[in-house]
């Protein structure tokens, strides 16, 4: 199963994956990863790691660092991606893989077949900027992942400001 | 306290007056008397996020109107801070929305009550 989180920055988007992700572990008494996307650069990106691994401490997930390709060797778990935004960033930007869409609907999709899968994506489609060309592709890859990917799911979520907006199925 | 929130230019406040029998004296960007508060994302960048958030403690359970923008919904800005004001008033309307009576998003002059 897919569950799709959404949201702008700072919409409590993570926050709202995660109580969905522990409920679906605590459910089924399965196992809880947490998939981290993010490649750190700075201390910036370092302080933006400290605050969500405080957020989920105690909450009892097993940190993957996935900043590449996924791992997909994992059965019988509920797998928290976080998020779908960096991980396509980091396949285009970064490994220069040729298609990256395909290739993270790919992971997900064969993930969420023995797992429950929860993603948490990135809304980035409504500040009305022009960007050069490889931000434009990139956000067109975005919306499209973003769009699969809520066919896939039986649950869609959007974040506002911690207000869970149920665009499909039903909240646990 | 009502918290309306949405896009740039979506018609919050023209939202509020439609349907809060609001007077125009009534509406200002600043916390005063004024019953309601437009353009919260400008006063946290003025102000700053805790003197915001310290204004907005004593507003709950009151029968004020808070209107802010959703600045959130772009790609992440190359200067840290520009990141920064996003995250902040992100802070800033997480807490409100859990504390507001009603929160209400304005889409295209719409408004959906969220909770």
């Amino acid at each position: 199963m897919i569950c799709l989180f959404s949201g702008g920055s700072g919409s409590g988007k993570s926050e709202l994956a995660e109580r969905c992700a522990v409920r679906l572990a605590q459910k089924k008494g399965a196992p809880l990863y947490y998939f981290a996307t993010m490649r750190v650069w700075d201390e910036e990106g370092e302080r933006r790691v400290q605050k969500h691994r405080t957020q989920r401490e105690g909450r009892g997930f097993v940190t993957v660092e996935s900043p590449s390709r996924l791992r997909t060797d994992i059965k019988g778990s509920v797998v928290l991606l976080e998020c779908l935004s960096n991980r396509l960033a980091n396949a285009l930007f970064g490994d220069g893989e040729k298609n990256p869409v395909s290739l993270i609907e790919g992971e997900i999709l064969s993930l969420s077949r023995e797992n429950d899968v929860v993603v948490v994506t990135n809304e980035v489609f409504s500040d009305g900027q022009e960007y050069e060309k490889e931000t434009a592709e990139y956000i067109r890859m975005l919306g499209r992942l973003n769009c699969l990917l809520a066919q896939a799911a039986q649950l869609v979520v959007e974040s506002v400001y911690g207000i869970p907006v149920v665009h499909k199925g039903e909240l646990l | 306290m009502i918290l309306v929130i949405g896009g740039r230019s979506q018609g919050k406040t023209q939202y509020v007056r439609e349907n809060f029998g609001v007077k125009e004296d009534e509406i200002a960007c600043g916390f005063g008397k004024n019953r309601v508060i437009v353009h919260l994302e400008k006063l946290i960048r003025e102000q700053g996020a805790e003197r915001v958030i310290k204004s907005l403690d004593e507003l709950y359970g009151t029968d004020r109107i808070v209107c802010c923008d959703e600045v959130g919904m772009g790609i992440v800005p190359a200067d840290a801070g520009d990141r920064a004001y996003r995250d902040e008033v992100g802070r800033v309307l997480c807490r409100a929305a859990q504390k507001a009576e009603r929160v209400i998003r304005v889409f295209a002059g719409i408004g959906q009550n969220i909770k």
